[in-house]
């Protein structure tokens, strides 16, 4: 798990991919990544009203990461001091194991360079203390990027129970 | 082995690094610079059009004259500078779709092709040959060279000396594809010209009909000069007419290319030697401006040995050589010594065997080994009979009646090696001994006859005796006068003979318009980019070059009759299809690197790769180890590997050589292709640790993600 | 040292030959084969065809020429 956390409240979300465009715009990247992703659920019906769902899906910057451990030449890394996973673009071959071995799809082909994209949330901005792209241009504000004890309570259980279905 | 640096992959790197380095602030700077990039990506890919070097410079203009910001006009001036010094490099790109230095590597030849003196673009005519396009690649030959039969039968093939091909197991036939294509398309009457550009009334006058004034005068012709080639001898192909033995090659084939150069309207004037029959001051009258001397090596070194010059039987072996190709078929005696250990003294040996001569010696001062002939043609020659006496050197020819009776020679032993390593026979005392003969033919080397030249004033001789040339544009130090062949090279190749012939006529071309004149040798072109056959690794393997039939041996011994008959159909085909395609992989070896050194698969063994130090090759291992991964195809400079899912399977494949084929597996969802089970059980090896139970899973990218995104989704009861 | 068909030789210095031109100095350090030595009389002084690790084929003066390998 890195040091930072990227949360999204649901229920402020709209679903305009302000988000996803940013993200790819940030990394100059062609037709086809999506280093983030809106994953759209429903509409369905909940007792007698139509009701939507957008999840965000960035990295979730593992504690274990599956990409790293499947990076045959070392270029999937996960930072020591901060945890963030992010692709070393030189060291990168291009052999997709990342992308195999990830169950959220997190890293992504760019196809113009031959090697594997992914969030990295933004690393040289938050270096700078800035937030990441994402989270900057998000009009409702439903994205927080943080730090694990800057999250409320509430959602941090919720999150946790989420996560736990996943594994 | 890329020595020097390209300046249009210089501006390449330049311009990508000043784009990326987000230097250049202002958005429509940026966008002209890319535009400019986008122009040199394509000079350096061959995509590139005659328009090219003035949009680039069009654009940089503009970044000058009306950049907003300083770095923008710096980087206009800056493009326009470089372009400009390095002019012809861009040019030479754009026109030749050829990078020598092998920095862009979508245009970096063959080595076949550098190799060959004439510059032909050999990967192009292999692959158009084992098409069944015959035509189409005697076409293709005939841009850099206008003889594709007589090369195809007696090139030195320096090609094949280069082939990388034959740092695997033996290099590609290529000659004999060349020679196959000509015969084929010559039979099916489809061998053509091309059409020349209209008549521009400028004269040029070749003197001699060799291979390398004829092939001036065909490229003069197709640039619409009017040529007139005078030749002394009645026949016209030089020394592949009268030099080169029938059984070699055949008179029809000589005859039916040069018909073909003079159907372009090119003027033969046969029996008819300049200073002799015709002279300069005739020429100029008759209107001629430029001059080509093409005159060949037609003199002999002499032996320099008592009874050399007054004993009848005594006949040196080019003019012998010659009265025989001019049909005078009469046997020079019964038993004939030849004095000499090189090409032409093997031709005039195996030419007295077909004469009738009962006995054939050739007499060598040094070893087998150290004989500067062919070494096929000695063994053709071995195996027709002819004798041969090492170590042997003639002090006398003796005689009786004023006729040969033998010839006086003296054993030899080697020297130890002098300081430049050349080991000289010494004789020995007391060895002499005489070899009973009827006619001696002296064949030691050959001198140019420049007998009739004094008329060309300024034209200077080396201390070789042979023409001094810039020998980039064949230009002799009297203006308007050029030299090709043998007469500037001293006895050579048909085909280099035909080089500078090429060179010539560019040069000659220039000199009549005005243009500068290249300093630098030419680059060869690339005249197209085929697809490879698809053929299986194995297969590609186990190709053998093919082995020509030849005539059989008691044939060979009485007639003229060609003795290599040429390829089969099946041959031809196959052995294109072994061809690896140099002109598309540039053999740099980032596949093998990766697979090897950053994935640490190594299911690549291509040691063919290297020039120096080629490793062993093996095509078989791929299938056994490769896991499909793609790194090799995705990193490869050229498209030469591939990797491709067809058919339920993910195929790699290296120029169309098939690698490897894996089963594919597909998403359990929603029926996406996925990888092989070699790929997934590769990465679930690598990940074990992390999560044991993963290994079932099928999903793909976007269903994974999707299937996690529902999992995070809160889609709550709305609140009463 | 008479050079034969199919060596491997080294251009190891410019020659002192006459035929040398300046544009066959880049040649100097580079790989190549003998494709066409004197075939008429083991003469030193004959120039000789080298195909040059790509670099094209060229007709060289002898005393540039060393062998490599085998």
């Amino acid at each position: 798990m890195s040091q930072y956390y990227l949360f999204q409240d649901q229920k402020k979300c709209i679903g305009c991919m302000a988000c996803v465009v940013a993200c790819k715009s940030r990394q100059a990247l062609p037709r086809g990544p999506l280093p983030s992703l809106i994953v759209t659920i429903g509409p369905r019906k909940v007792g007698h009203l139509p009701r939507i769902a957008f999840t965000f899906m960035p990295c979730f910057h593992c504690e274990d990461p599956w990409c790293v451990a499947a990076c045959p030449t070392g270029a999937m890394l996960q930072r020591s001091d901060d945890g963030i996973v992010t692709v070393q673009p030189d060291l990168c071959v291009g052999c997709k194991t990342c992308m195999s071995a990830c169950p959220w799809g997190a890293p992504q082909w760019n196809p113009q360079t031959g090697k594997a994209v992914k969030c990295d949330y933004c690393q040289d901005r938050v270096a700078e203390g800035l937030e990441p792209a994402c989270v900057t241009v998000c009009p409702t504000r439903c994205l927080h990027f943080g730090t694990p004890d800057q999250i409320p309570e509430i959602r941090r259980e919720r999150y946790a129970r989420a996560r736990a279905q996943d594994l | 082995m890329t020595s020097h640096t390209c300046s249009v992959k210089s501006l390449h790197e330049q311009l990508r690094d000043t784009l990326g380095s987000g230097k250049l602030t202002h958005p429509w700077c940026r966008q002209k610079v890319s535009e400019i990039f986008d122009l040199v990506h394509d000079v350096s890919q061959g995509q590139a059009g005659p328009d090219h070097l003035d949009s680039i410079l069009e654009l940089a203009g503009q970044l000058t004259d009306r950049g907003p910001a300083a770095d923008c006009r710096e980087s206009g001036e800056f493009v326009t500078a470089f372009v400009e010094e390095n002019r012809e490099a861009f040019q030479s790109h754009i026109s030749t779709h050829t990078c020598p230095s092998g920095h862009c590597p979508m245009l970096t030849p063959a080595p076949c092709q550098m190799a060959c003196p004439a510059g032909i673009d050999v990967p192009s005519y292999v692959t158009l040959v084992g098409q069944g396009k015959y035509a189409e690649a005697v076409s293709v030959i005939r841009r850099d060279n206008p003889f594709p039969w007589v090369c195809g039968l007696v090139c030195t093939h320096p090609c094949e000396f280069m082939c990388v091909r034959g740092r695997m197991d033996s290099p590609i036939a290529i000659m004999d594809l060349k020679g196959f294509a000509a015969e084929k398309s010559m039979s099916a009457r489809q061998y053509a010209n091309p059409e020349p550009l209209p008549d521009n009334c400028r004269k040029v006058c070749i003197v001699g009909a060799g291979p390398g004034g004829l092939t001036a005068a065909y490229y003069l012709a197709l640039r619409g000069y009017r040529v007139t080639v005078l030749e002394a001898l009645p026949v016209a192909g030089g020394m592949m007419m009268v030099g080169i033995p029938r059984y070699r090659l055949p008179r029809e084939v000589i005859d039916r290319e040069v018909a073909m150069i003079e159907s372009l309207g090119v003027e033969l004037r046969l029996n008819t030697r300049f200073g002799k029959d015709v002279t300069l001051e005739a020429l100029r009258a008759e209107g001629y401006e430029a001059f080509l001397l093409a005159i060949g090596t037609h003199g002999t070194y002499k032996l320099r040995i008592p009874g050399e010059e007054d004993l009848e039987g005594v006949l040196p072996a080019v003019p012998f050589l010659r009265r025989v190709s001019l049909g005078d078929h009469r046997m020079p005696g019964g038993r004939v010594a030849v004095v000499g250990g090189g090409n032409v003294a093997i031709d005039a040996a195996r030419t007295s065997l077909r004469l009738g001569c009962e006995q054939v010696h050739i007499l060598y001062r040094r070893t087998h080994a150290e004989m500067p002939a062919h070494h096929e043609e000695v063994v053709e020659a071995e195996e027709e009979g002819v004798q041969f006496s090492f170590l042997t050197i003639p002090k006398e020819i003796r005689g009786e009646n004023g006729r040969v009776t033998g010839i006086v020679c003296v054993r030899a032993e080697l020297s130890e090696p002098d300081s430049s390593g050349r080991r000289r026979p010494v004789p020995v005392e007391g060895s002499e001994h005489v070899i009973p003969a009827d006619a001696v033919i002296p064949a030691i080397g050959q001198e140019v006859q420049s007998k009739g030249l004094e008329a060309f004033e300024q034209v200077d001789w080396t201390r070789r005796s042979t023409i001094r040339v810039d020998t980039v544009t064949m230009q002799t130090h009297q203006e308007g006068v050029f030299a090709v062949g043998d007469a500037v090279t001293g006895p050579a190749t048909v085909v280099e003979a035909i080089s500078g012939g090429k060179k010539a006529a560019s040069a000659i071309h220039r000199y009549f318009e005005g243009i500068a004149q290249p300093a630098l040798p030419a680059v060869p072109v690339r005249r197209r980019r085929l697809e490879s056959f698809e053929v299986p690794g194995a297969l590609k393997s186990d190709l053998k070059r093919p082995e020509m039939s030849l005539l059989g041996r008691e044939r060979r011994r009485i007639t003229f009759q060609q003795v290599r008959l040429g390829l089969t159909d099946q041959q031809a085909h196959d052995e294109s299809r072994r061809c690896l395609r140099c002109d598309i992989c540039i053999r740099c070896g980032k596949c093998v690197e990766i697979c090897r050194d950053k994935m640490g698969i190594g299911a690549l063994q291509l040691g063919y790769l290297d020039f120096d130090e080629p490793g062993p090759t093996d095509m078989r291992i791929t299938a056994e180890r490769c896991i499909a991964c793609g790194a090799c195809a995705t990193n490869c400079p050229t498209g030469a590997m591939q990797i491709t899912d067809e058919d339920g399977y993910r195929v790699l494949s290296l120029c169309g050589t098939v690698l490897n084929r894996l089963q594919l597996e597909y998403c359990e969802i929603c029926g996406e292709v996925l990888g092989p089970a070699r790929y997934h059980d590769y990465i679930m090896k690598r990940v074990r640790d992390i999560s044991p139970e993963m290994g079932s899973r099928r999903v793909c990218l976007d269903c994974a993600r999707s299937k996690s995104g529902g999992r995070h989704a809160e889609i709550t009861p709305p609140r009463e | 040292m008479t050079f034969r068909q199919g060596q491997k030789v080294k251009i190891y210095r410019r020659s002192e030959d006459e035929s040398w031109e300046d544009y066959m100095e880049e040649f100097i350090g580079l790989h190549g084969i003998i494709t066409d030595p004197d075939t008429s009389k083991n003469d030193p002084e004959a120039l000789i065809e080298v195909s040059l690790d790509e670099k094209g084929t060229h007709r060289l003066p002898q005393d540039c020429l060393r062998v490599i390998g085998q």
